[in-house]
Protein backbone atom coordinates (compact mmCIF):
# COMPACT_ATOMS: atom_id res chain seq x y z
CA UNK A 1 0.00 0.00 0.00
CA UNK A 2 1.30 3.95 -1.23
CA UNK A 3 0.98 5.99 1.87
CA UNK A 4 0.76 9.90 2.09
CA UNK A 5 3.99 11.24 3.47
CA UNK A 6 3.01 13.29 6.57
CA UNK A 7 2.04 17.28 5.59
CA UNK A 8 0.46 19.83 7.39
CA UNK A 9 -3.08 20.91 6.22
CA UNK A 10 -4.21 24.80 6.17
CA UNK A 11 -7.68 25.60 4.80
CA UNK A 12 -8.14 29.54 4.25
CA UNK A 13 -11.80 31.27 3.25
CA UNK A 14 -10.07 33.55 1.23
CA UNK A 15 -7.66 33.95 -1.80
CA UNK A 16 -5.83 36.62 0.11
CA UNK A 17 -5.43 34.59 2.98
CA UNK A 18 -3.78 31.55 1.03
CA UNK A 19 -1.83 34.25 -0.69
CA UNK A 20 -0.68 35.21 2.62
CA UNK A 21 0.23 31.45 3.89
CA UNK A 22 1.72 30.70 0.96
CA UNK A 23 4.28 33.66 1.35
CA UNK A 24 4.76 32.92 4.56
CA UNK A 25 5.54 28.96 4.21
CA UNK A 26 7.92 29.35 1.01
CA UNK A 27 8.84 26.26 -0.75
CA UNK A 28 7.23 23.93 2.33
CA UNK A 29 3.94 24.82 1.03
CA UNK A 30 2.03 23.31 -2.27
CA UNK A 31 -1.44 24.12 -3.13
CA UNK A 32 -4.54 21.59 -3.47
CA UNK A 33 -7.53 21.78 -4.93
CA UNK A 34 -9.41 18.32 -6.44
CA UNK A 35 -5.88 16.57 -4.82
CA UNK A 36 -6.72 14.30 -8.22
CA UNK A 37 -3.16 14.40 -9.29
CA UNK A 38 -1.47 15.81 -6.16
CA UNK A 39 -2.12 13.28 -3.92
CA UNK A 40 -1.26 10.30 -5.98
CA UNK A 41 2.12 12.12 -7.15
CA UNK A 42 2.41 12.63 -2.95
CA UNK A 43 1.92 8.48 -2.68
CA UNK A 44 5.09 7.97 -5.09
CA UNK A 45 7.19 11.11 -3.06
CA UNK A 46 7.27 12.77 -6.62
CA UNK A 47 6.18 15.95 -4.55
CA UNK A 48 6.45 15.90 -0.42
CA UNK A 49 5.36 19.07 0.75
CA UNK A 50 5.31 19.90 4.33
CA UNK A 51 2.20 21.78 4.25
CA UNK A 52 -0.67 21.80 2.07
CA UNK A 53 -2.80 25.00 1.84
CA UNK A 54 -6.10 24.02 0.24
CA UNK A 55 -8.18 26.10 -2.04
CA UNK A 56 -11.47 24.29 -1.52
CA UNK A 57 -13.26 26.21 1.04
CA UNK A 58 -12.88 29.57 -0.83
CA UNK A 59 -16.37 30.47 -2.57
CA UNK A 60 -14.37 33.11 -4.93
CA UNK A 61 -12.99 29.88 -6.79
CA UNK A 62 -16.37 28.74 -7.52
CA UNK A 63 -17.52 31.78 -9.26
CA UNK A 64 -19.29 31.59 -12.54
CA UNK A 65 -19.74 34.88 -13.88
CA UNK A 66 -18.64 35.52 -16.77
CA UNK A 67 -14.98 34.55 -16.06
CA UNK A 68 -14.64 30.72 -14.56
CA UNK A 69 -13.56 30.15 -11.08
CA UNK A 70 -10.08 28.03 -11.06
CA UNK A 71 -12.06 25.89 -8.12
CA UNK A 72 -14.74 25.08 -10.24
CA UNK A 73 -14.50 21.07 -10.86
CA UNK A 74 -14.28 19.90 -14.32
CA UNK A 75 -17.61 17.97 -13.88
CA UNK A 76 -18.97 21.86 -13.13
CA UNK A 77 -17.63 23.30 -16.35
CA UNK A 78 -19.25 20.53 -18.66
CA UNK A 79 -22.32 21.06 -17.15
CA UNK A 80 -22.61 24.87 -17.66
CA UNK A 81 -24.25 26.11 -20.40
CA UNK A 82 -22.58 29.08 -21.24
CA UNK A 83 -18.93 27.01 -21.41
CA UNK A 84 -17.37 27.06 -25.18
CA UNK A 85 -17.44 23.93 -26.93
CA UNK A 86 -13.67 23.36 -27.39
CA UNK A 87 -13.71 23.76 -23.68
CA UNK A 88 -16.43 21.55 -22.51
CA UNK A 89 -15.15 19.04 -24.73
CA UNK A 90 -11.81 18.86 -23.35
CA UNK A 91 -13.23 18.47 -19.89
CA UNK A 92 -15.48 15.88 -20.58
CA UNK A 93 -12.56 13.45 -21.62
CA UNK A 94 -10.08 13.72 -18.69
CA UNK A 95 -9.96 10.99 -16.56
CA UNK A 96 -12.96 9.41 -15.43
CA UNK A 97 -16.18 10.67 -14.08
CA UNK A 98 -14.97 10.11 -10.09
CA UNK A 99 -11.91 11.93 -10.91
CA UNK A 100 -13.89 14.86 -13.04
CA UNK A 101 -16.19 15.52 -10.02
CA UNK A 102 -12.89 16.13 -7.82
CA UNK A 103 -10.25 17.71 -10.29
CA UNK A 104 -10.76 21.30 -10.95
CA UNK A 105 -9.74 23.55 -13.86
CA UNK A 106 -7.22 25.26 -12.24
CA UNK A 107 -5.83 22.40 -10.86
CA UNK A 108 -5.87 20.21 -14.89
CA UNK A 109 -4.46 23.77 -15.98
CA UNK A 110 -1.33 23.37 -13.70
CA UNK A 111 -1.43 19.44 -13.77
CA UNK A 112 2.07 18.08 -13.39
CA UNK A 113 4.22 17.05 -16.54
CA UNK A 114 3.94 13.14 -17.07
CA UNK A 115 6.30 10.55 -18.40
CA UNK A 116 6.62 6.52 -18.00
CA UNK A 117 10.03 6.44 -16.22
CA UNK A 118 8.48 9.09 -13.94
CA UNK A 119 4.98 8.23 -12.97
CA UNK A 120 5.77 5.18 -11.04
CA UNK A 121 6.35 4.38 -7.40
CA UNK A 122 9.41 5.28 -5.60
CA UNK A 123 10.62 2.16 -5.54
CA UNK A 124 10.40 1.35 -9.15
CA UNK A 125 11.76 4.25 -9.79
CA UNK A 126 14.88 4.00 -7.54
CA UNK A 127 15.26 0.44 -9.28
CA UNK A 128 16.51 2.37 -11.86
CA UNK A 129 18.37 5.00 -10.00
CA UNK A 130 15.81 7.52 -10.45
CA UNK A 131 15.29 10.23 -13.61
CA UNK A 132 16.41 13.88 -14.54
CA UNK A 133 12.30 14.98 -13.38
CA UNK A 134 12.96 13.41 -9.80
CA UNK A 135 16.04 12.39 -8.07
CA UNK A 136 18.47 10.98 -10.92
CA UNK A 137 20.51 12.61 -13.52
CA UNK A 138 19.45 10.60 -16.73
CA UNK A 139 16.66 10.98 -18.85
CA UNK A 140 15.56 7.54 -19.61
CA UNK A 141 13.73 9.20 -23.07
CA UNK A 142 16.69 10.76 -24.43
CA UNK A 143 19.45 9.75 -22.61
CA UNK A 144 21.66 12.76 -24.52
CA UNK A 145 18.58 15.26 -23.18
CA UNK A 146 20.24 17.58 -21.10
CA UNK A 147 16.18 18.43 -20.75
CA UNK A 148 13.31 16.91 -19.21
CA UNK A 149 11.09 15.78 -22.01
CA UNK A 150 7.96 14.78 -19.63
CA UNK A 151 4.62 15.11 -21.51
CA UNK A 152 2.16 18.25 -20.85
CA UNK A 153 -0.98 16.09 -20.42
CA UNK A 154 -3.93 18.47 -19.39
CA UNK A 155 -6.68 18.60 -21.80
CA UNK A 156 -8.31 21.72 -21.24
CA UNK A 157 -4.68 23.85 -21.58
CA UNK A 158 -4.95 23.61 -25.81
CA UNK A 159 -8.41 24.46 -25.14
CA UNK A 160 -8.31 27.50 -23.60
CA UNK A 161 -5.00 28.48 -26.06
CA UNK A 162 -7.24 27.73 -29.07
CA UNK A 163 -9.71 30.11 -27.62
CA UNK A 164 -7.46 32.73 -26.45
CA UNK A 165 -8.29 32.90 -22.46
CA UNK A 166 -6.39 34.48 -19.93
CA UNK A 167 -5.40 33.08 -16.63
CA UNK A 168 -5.31 35.63 -13.47
CA UNK A 169 -2.53 34.78 -11.33
CA UNK A 170 -2.43 36.55 -7.10
CA UNK A 171 -0.09 35.86 -4.87
CA UNK A 172 0.50 38.40 -1.36
CA UNK A 173 1.21 41.63 -3.15
CA UNK A 174 -1.17 41.81 -6.32
CA UNK A 175 -2.16 39.92 -9.20
CA UNK A 176 -1.27 39.47 -13.45
CA UNK A 177 -3.41 38.41 -16.27
CA UNK A 178 -1.39 35.76 -18.21
CA UNK A 179 -2.29 34.43 -21.61
CA UNK A 180 -2.74 30.69 -21.29
CA UNK A 181 -0.37 30.21 -24.17
CA UNK A 182 2.14 32.06 -21.72
CA UNK A 183 1.87 29.80 -18.84
CA UNK A 184 4.02 27.12 -19.50
CA UNK A 185 7.47 26.66 -20.50
CA UNK A 186 8.79 23.47 -22.66
CA UNK A 187 10.94 21.86 -19.74
CA UNK A 188 9.36 19.16 -18.13
CA UNK A 189 10.40 19.76 -14.92
CA UNK A 190 10.14 23.68 -14.53
CA UNK A 191 6.51 23.43 -16.96
CA UNK A 192 4.89 26.58 -15.56
CA UNK A 193 5.34 30.33 -15.26
CA UNK A 194 3.27 30.53 -12.65
CA UNK A 195 5.67 31.93 -9.66
CA UNK A 196 5.50 29.15 -6.27
CA UNK A 197 3.80 31.90 -4.28
CA UNK A 198 0.71 32.61 -7.24
CA UNK A 199 -2.66 31.00 -7.28
CA UNK A 200 -3.96 30.67 -10.48
CA UNK A 201 -7.83 31.97 -9.46
CA UNK A 202 -9.42 32.30 -12.88
CA UNK A 203 -9.86 32.17 -16.39
CA UNK A 204 -10.98 34.40 -18.54
CA UNK A 205 -12.23 33.08 -21.82
CA UNK A 206 -14.07 34.67 -24.96
CA UNK A 207 -16.78 33.86 -26.27
CA UNK A 208 -17.18 34.93 -29.72
CA UNK A 209 -14.72 31.50 -31.18
CA UNK A 210 -15.93 28.27 -33.29
CA UNK A 211 -13.91 25.96 -31.35
CA UNK A 212 -13.69 22.12 -30.72
CA UNK A 213 -11.30 19.60 -29.47
CA UNK A 214 -9.94 16.24 -30.80
CA UNK A 215 -8.25 13.95 -28.02
CA UNK A 216 -6.15 10.67 -28.77
CA UNK A 217 -5.97 8.23 -25.96
CA UNK A 218 -6.24 4.60 -26.18
CA UNK A 219 -9.64 3.91 -24.57
CA UNK A 220 -12.47 5.99 -24.08
CA UNK A 221 -12.66 6.92 -20.51
CA UNK A 222 -9.40 7.74 -17.69
CA UNK A 223 -6.37 7.75 -20.26
CA UNK A 224 -4.24 11.15 -20.54
CA UNK A 225 -4.21 12.06 -24.00
CA UNK A 226 -1.42 11.23 -26.06
CA UNK A 227 -2.47 13.81 -28.76
CA UNK A 228 -4.60 16.59 -28.26
CA UNK A 229 -6.02 19.19 -31.33
CA UNK A 230 -8.12 22.09 -30.27
CA UNK A 231 -9.02 24.81 -32.70
CA UNK A 232 -11.17 28.04 -32.49
CA UNK A 233 -11.91 30.13 -36.11
CA UNK A 234 -14.24 33.11 -36.68
CA UNK A 235 -15.49 33.72 -40.02
CA UNK A 236 -17.07 36.51 -41.59
CA UNK A 237 -19.21 34.80 -43.89
CA UNK A 238 -17.93 31.77 -45.15
CA UNK A 239 -14.05 33.37 -44.81
CA UNK A 240 -12.24 32.71 -41.97
CA UNK A 241 -11.46 36.03 -39.99
CA UNK A 242 -9.06 34.73 -37.26
CA UNK A 243 -7.42 31.12 -36.48
CA UNK A 244 -6.06 29.99 -33.32
CA UNK A 245 -5.29 25.92 -33.58
CA UNK A 246 -3.23 24.49 -30.59
CA UNK A 247 -1.67 21.42 -30.02
CA UNK A 248 -1.70 19.12 -26.95
CA UNK A 249 0.50 16.39 -25.29
CA UNK A 250 2.89 16.25 -27.84
CA UNK A 251 6.03 18.33 -26.14
CA UNK A 252 6.48 19.36 -22.65
CA UNK A 253 4.03 22.62 -23.04
CA UNK A 254 0.58 22.66 -24.75
CA UNK A 255 1.20 25.29 -27.25
CA UNK A 256 -0.29 27.49 -30.41
CA UNK A 257 0.85 26.48 -33.96
CA UNK A 258 0.48 30.25 -35.22
CA UNK A 259 2.05 29.17 -38.78
CA UNK A 260 -1.59 27.30 -39.43
CA UNK A 261 -3.62 30.35 -38.07
CA UNK A 262 -1.93 32.52 -40.25
CA UNK A 263 -2.38 29.89 -42.84
CA UNK A 264 -5.91 29.99 -42.66
CA UNK A 265 -6.41 33.21 -42.32
CA UNK A 266 -8.69 34.89 -45.44
CA UNK A 267 -9.60 31.67 -46.68
CA UNK A 268 -12.32 29.90 -46.87
CA UNK A 269 -12.46 25.77 -45.59
CA UNK A 270 -12.24 23.68 -48.91
CA UNK A 271 -10.68 20.08 -48.73
CA UNK A 272 -7.57 21.22 -49.99
CA UNK A 273 -6.87 24.13 -47.21
CA UNK A 274 -7.85 21.86 -44.39
CA UNK A 275 -5.17 19.21 -45.66
CA UNK A 276 -2.63 22.08 -45.94
CA UNK A 277 -3.38 23.36 -42.67
CA UNK A 278 -3.12 20.08 -40.86
CA UNK A 279 0.04 19.27 -42.75
CA UNK A 280 1.10 22.36 -40.92
CA UNK A 281 -0.12 21.12 -37.70
CA UNK A 282 1.25 17.87 -37.65
CA UNK A 283 4.70 19.31 -38.71
CA UNK A 284 4.75 20.95 -35.18
CA UNK A 285 4.19 17.43 -33.39
CA UNK A 286 6.85 15.96 -31.86
CA UNK A 287 5.65 13.21 -29.58
CA UNK A 288 8.60 11.33 -27.59
CA UNK A 289 8.29 7.43 -26.62
CA UNK A 290 7.21 8.21 -22.69
CA UNK A 291 3.68 7.78 -23.00
CA UNK A 292 1.12 5.12 -24.22
CA UNK A 293 0.88 3.88 -28.16
CA UNK A 294 3.34 3.44 -31.06
CA UNK A 295 5.43 6.51 -31.53
CA UNK A 296 5.61 6.82 -35.24
CA UNK A 297 1.62 6.27 -35.26
CA UNK A 298 1.01 8.93 -33.14
CA UNK A 299 3.11 11.42 -35.21
CA UNK A 300 1.26 9.80 -38.01
CA UNK A 301 -2.57 10.85 -37.28
CA UNK A 302 -1.70 14.38 -35.96
CA UNK A 303 -2.76 15.83 -39.48
CA UNK A 304 -5.84 13.57 -39.52
CA UNK A 305 -6.97 14.87 -36.32
CA UNK A 306 -6.51 18.37 -37.59
CA UNK A 307 -8.35 17.82 -40.23
CA UNK A 308 -11.43 15.99 -37.97
CA UNK A 309 -11.32 19.71 -36.04
CA UNK A 310 -11.42 21.51 -38.95
CA UNK A 311 -13.99 20.04 -40.74
CA UNK A 312 -16.04 19.43 -37.74
CA UNK A 313 -16.15 23.32 -37.32
CA UNK A 314 -16.44 23.69 -41.29
CA UNK A 315 -19.96 22.34 -40.20
CA UNK A 316 -19.70 18.43 -41.40
CA UNK A 317 -21.35 15.79 -39.61
CA UNK A 318 -18.73 14.19 -37.53
CA UNK A 319 -20.36 12.98 -34.92
CA UNK A 320 -19.71 9.09 -35.76
CA UNK A 321 -15.64 10.14 -36.12
CA UNK A 322 -16.39 11.47 -32.83
CA UNK A 323 -18.12 8.56 -31.26
CA UNK A 324 -15.68 5.94 -32.92
CA UNK A 325 -12.74 8.08 -31.22
CA UNK A 326 -14.16 9.44 -28.04
CA UNK A 327 -16.61 6.32 -27.33
CA UNK A 328 -18.79 8.50 -25.76
CA UNK A 329 -21.46 11.51 -27.14
CA UNK A 330 -19.51 14.94 -25.96
CA UNK B 1 -15.66 -3.07 -31.58
CA UNK B 2 -19.61 -2.70 -31.68
CA UNK B 3 -20.61 -6.03 -30.90
CA UNK B 4 -19.61 -9.60 -29.74
CA UNK B 5 -21.53 -12.69 -30.52
CA UNK B 6 -20.26 -15.31 -29.19
CA UNK B 7 -21.78 -19.59 -28.53
CA UNK B 8 -21.04 -21.50 -25.65
CA UNK B 9 -21.36 -25.29 -25.70
CA UNK B 10 -21.89 -25.80 -21.63
CA UNK B 11 -24.13 -28.85 -21.78
CA UNK B 12 -26.42 -27.99 -19.34
CA UNK B 13 -26.86 -24.11 -17.78
CA UNK B 14 -28.04 -24.91 -14.01
CA UNK B 15 -27.79 -21.17 -13.52
CA UNK B 16 -28.37 -19.96 -17.08
CA UNK B 17 -27.80 -15.85 -15.60
CA UNK B 18 -24.51 -17.02 -14.01
CA UNK B 19 -23.53 -18.72 -16.64
CA UNK B 20 -24.25 -16.05 -19.26
CA UNK B 21 -22.43 -13.47 -16.74
CA UNK B 22 -19.46 -16.34 -16.95
CA UNK B 23 -19.24 -16.22 -20.65
CA UNK B 24 -19.44 -11.94 -20.84
CA UNK B 25 -16.68 -11.96 -18.32
CA UNK B 26 -14.44 -14.14 -20.99
CA UNK B 27 -15.35 -12.16 -23.32
CA UNK B 28 -14.45 -8.82 -21.65
CA UNK B 29 -11.16 -10.57 -20.59
CA UNK B 30 -10.57 -12.03 -24.48
CA UNK B 31 -11.20 -8.91 -25.81
CA UNK B 32 -9.25 -6.72 -23.17
CA UNK B 33 -6.13 -9.27 -23.72
CA UNK B 34 -6.90 -8.87 -28.16
CA UNK B 35 -6.99 -5.19 -28.05
CA UNK B 36 -4.67 -3.99 -25.33
CA UNK B 37 -2.99 -5.80 -22.47
CA UNK B 38 0.71 -6.39 -23.59
CA UNK B 39 4.03 -7.41 -21.26
CA UNK B 40 6.52 -5.69 -23.02
CA UNK B 41 9.76 -4.52 -21.94
CA UNK B 42 12.35 -2.14 -22.84
CA UNK B 43 16.35 -2.27 -22.34
CA UNK B 44 17.62 0.87 -21.00
CA UNK B 45 20.99 2.21 -22.95
CA UNK B 46 23.89 -0.74 -22.22
CA UNK B 47 26.63 1.77 -20.84
CA UNK B 48 24.40 3.44 -18.15
CA UNK B 49 22.36 0.98 -17.09
CA UNK B 50 21.30 -1.92 -19.43
CA UNK B 51 18.49 -2.67 -17.31
CA UNK B 52 15.28 -4.21 -18.50
CA UNK B 53 11.96 -2.39 -17.50
CA UNK B 54 8.67 -2.80 -18.23
CA UNK B 55 6.81 -0.64 -20.73
CA UNK B 56 3.43 -0.36 -18.75
CA UNK B 57 4.57 -0.99 -14.92
CA UNK B 58 1.46 0.33 -13.56
CA UNK B 59 -1.96 -0.08 -13.81
CA UNK B 60 -2.87 3.02 -15.21
CA UNK B 61 0.14 2.36 -18.06
CA UNK B 62 -1.10 -1.95 -18.31
CA UNK B 63 -4.32 -1.24 -20.29
CA UNK B 64 -7.43 -3.32 -20.22
CA UNK B 65 -10.84 -2.13 -21.18
CA UNK B 66 -13.10 0.27 -18.90
CA UNK B 67 -16.88 -0.05 -18.80
CA UNK B 68 -16.61 2.24 -21.51
CA UNK B 69 -15.30 -0.17 -24.11
CA UNK B 70 -16.71 -3.05 -23.89
CA UNK B 71 -19.48 -3.62 -26.50
CA UNK B 72 -22.69 -5.38 -26.37
CA UNK B 73 -22.60 -8.97 -26.33
CA UNK B 74 -24.63 -11.66 -27.35
CA UNK B 75 -24.40 -15.02 -25.93
CA UNK B 76 -26.20 -18.35 -26.84
CA UNK B 77 -25.68 -21.00 -24.24
CA UNK B 78 -25.59 -24.32 -26.17
CA UNK B 79 -27.45 -26.91 -24.07
CA UNK B 80 -26.69 -30.13 -26.24
CA UNK B 81 -27.54 -33.14 -23.37
CA UNK B 82 -24.30 -34.56 -24.78
CA UNK B 83 -21.42 -35.27 -21.58
CA UNK B 84 -18.25 -34.71 -21.96
CA UNK B 85 -16.69 -38.50 -21.38
CA UNK B 86 -13.14 -36.76 -20.48
CA UNK B 87 -14.65 -34.92 -17.43
CA UNK B 88 -15.98 -35.83 -14.27
CA UNK B 89 -19.74 -36.03 -14.08
CA UNK B 90 -19.45 -35.63 -17.65
CA UNK B 91 -19.36 -31.93 -16.90
CA UNK B 92 -18.44 -29.06 -19.19
CA UNK B 93 -16.90 -25.98 -18.27
CA UNK B 94 -17.86 -21.99 -18.42
CA UNK B 95 -14.39 -20.84 -16.93
CA UNK B 96 -12.13 -19.23 -18.97
CA UNK B 97 -13.37 -21.21 -22.35
CA UNK B 98 -15.13 -18.46 -23.79
CA UNK B 99 -12.21 -15.84 -23.78
CA UNK B 100 -10.35 -18.49 -26.42
CA UNK B 101 -12.32 -17.43 -29.61
CA UNK B 102 -12.26 -13.92 -28.78
CA UNK B 103 -8.60 -12.91 -30.36
CA UNK B 104 -9.14 -15.28 -33.68
CA UNK B 105 -12.64 -13.53 -34.02
CA UNK B 106 -11.39 -10.12 -34.08
CA UNK B 107 -8.43 -10.52 -35.83
CA UNK B 108 -10.85 -12.41 -38.68
CA UNK B 109 -12.92 -9.51 -38.32
CA UNK B 110 -10.43 -6.87 -38.99
CA UNK B 111 -8.96 -9.04 -42.10
CA UNK B 112 -12.94 -9.61 -43.23
CA UNK B 113 -13.62 -5.62 -42.98
CA UNK B 114 -9.94 -3.93 -44.04
CA UNK B 115 -8.39 -7.17 -46.11
CA UNK B 116 -5.30 -6.99 -43.22
CA UNK B 117 -3.77 -10.12 -41.04
CA UNK B 118 -2.74 -9.12 -37.77
CA UNK B 119 -0.94 -12.55 -36.04
CA UNK B 120 -0.39 -11.09 -32.69
CA UNK B 121 -1.84 -9.54 -30.19
CA UNK B 122 -2.88 -6.86 -28.92
CA UNK B 123 -4.17 -5.86 -32.15
CA UNK B 124 -3.65 -2.07 -31.86
CA UNK B 125 -4.65 0.67 -34.71
CA UNK B 126 -1.18 1.53 -35.43
CA UNK B 127 -0.53 -2.63 -36.32
CA UNK B 128 -3.52 -2.23 -38.67
CA UNK B 129 -1.90 0.89 -40.26
CA UNK B 130 1.24 -0.80 -40.59
CA UNK B 131 -0.33 -3.85 -42.05
CA UNK B 132 -2.35 -1.77 -44.94
CA UNK B 133 0.70 -0.37 -46.14
CA UNK B 134 3.17 -3.33 -46.50
CA UNK B 135 3.36 -5.61 -49.58
CA UNK B 136 1.80 -8.62 -48.09
CA UNK B 137 -1.05 -6.83 -45.86
CA UNK B 138 0.34 -8.59 -42.60
CA UNK B 139 1.82 -8.02 -39.49
CA UNK B 140 3.08 -10.61 -36.68
CA UNK B 141 6.26 -12.95 -35.98
CA UNK B 142 7.67 -14.14 -39.29
CA UNK B 143 8.65 -17.49 -37.57
CA UNK B 144 7.73 -19.53 -34.48
CA UNK B 145 10.28 -18.64 -31.60
CA UNK B 146 12.85 -21.96 -31.27
CA UNK B 147 12.07 -23.51 -27.48
CA UNK B 148 14.51 -25.95 -26.23
CA UNK B 149 12.00 -27.47 -24.80
CA UNK B 150 13.34 -30.31 -22.51
CA UNK B 151 12.53 -34.12 -23.36
CA UNK B 152 8.88 -35.19 -21.77
CA UNK B 153 9.21 -37.50 -18.45
CA UNK B 154 6.47 -40.17 -17.94
CA UNK B 155 5.63 -41.13 -14.61
CA UNK B 156 2.56 -43.49 -13.57
CA UNK B 157 0.59 -42.41 -11.05
CA UNK B 158 0.38 -45.11 -7.84
CA UNK B 159 -2.75 -46.97 -8.89
CA UNK B 160 -0.86 -47.84 -12.52
CA UNK B 161 1.93 -49.16 -10.08
CA UNK B 162 4.11 -46.13 -10.32
CA UNK B 163 6.89 -45.15 -7.71
CA UNK B 164 7.48 -42.09 -8.39
CA UNK B 165 10.29 -42.72 -10.75
CA UNK B 166 10.45 -41.73 -14.59
CA UNK B 167 8.90 -45.11 -16.56
CA UNK B 168 9.61 -45.81 -20.18
CA UNK B 169 6.32 -47.99 -20.31
CA UNK B 170 4.22 -45.44 -21.94
CA UNK B 171 6.95 -43.28 -23.49
CA UNK B 172 6.04 -45.24 -26.69
CA UNK B 173 2.49 -44.63 -27.29
CA UNK B 174 2.26 -40.90 -25.84
CA UNK B 175 1.69 -37.86 -28.20
CA UNK B 176 4.97 -35.48 -27.79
Amino acid sequence: MLRLPWFEHRAPRSVAEAAKILAGEGPRAMLIAGGTDLLPNMKRRHQAPQVLVSLRNIPALKALNGALGAGLTLSEIVRSEKTPTALRQAAAQVATPQLRNMGTLGGNLCLDTRCNYYNQTYEWRKAIDFCLKKDGDVCWVATASKRCVAVSSTDTAPALIALNAKVILKNASGEREVAVENLYKNDGIDYLTRRADEILTEVRVPSDWKSCYWKLRRRGSFDFPILGVAAALKFEKDIISEARIALGAVASRPFLVEKAGEFLKGKRLTDEVIAEASEIVANRAKPMDNTDMDLYWRKEVADDFAAYALRELRGDDMRETRLRIARQDI
Amino acid sequence: MPKIWIAHDIGRALNPTLARGQVIGGVYMGLSEALMEEQSFRRLPEKLSGALVHRAPSMLDYKSLTALDMPEVEVALIESEADDPNCPYGAKEVGQGPLLPVMPALANAIYDAVGVRIDEIPITPDKVLRALQQKDKRVGPESFPAVPYPAPTFVLPPWEDGDGNETKRHAASAVV
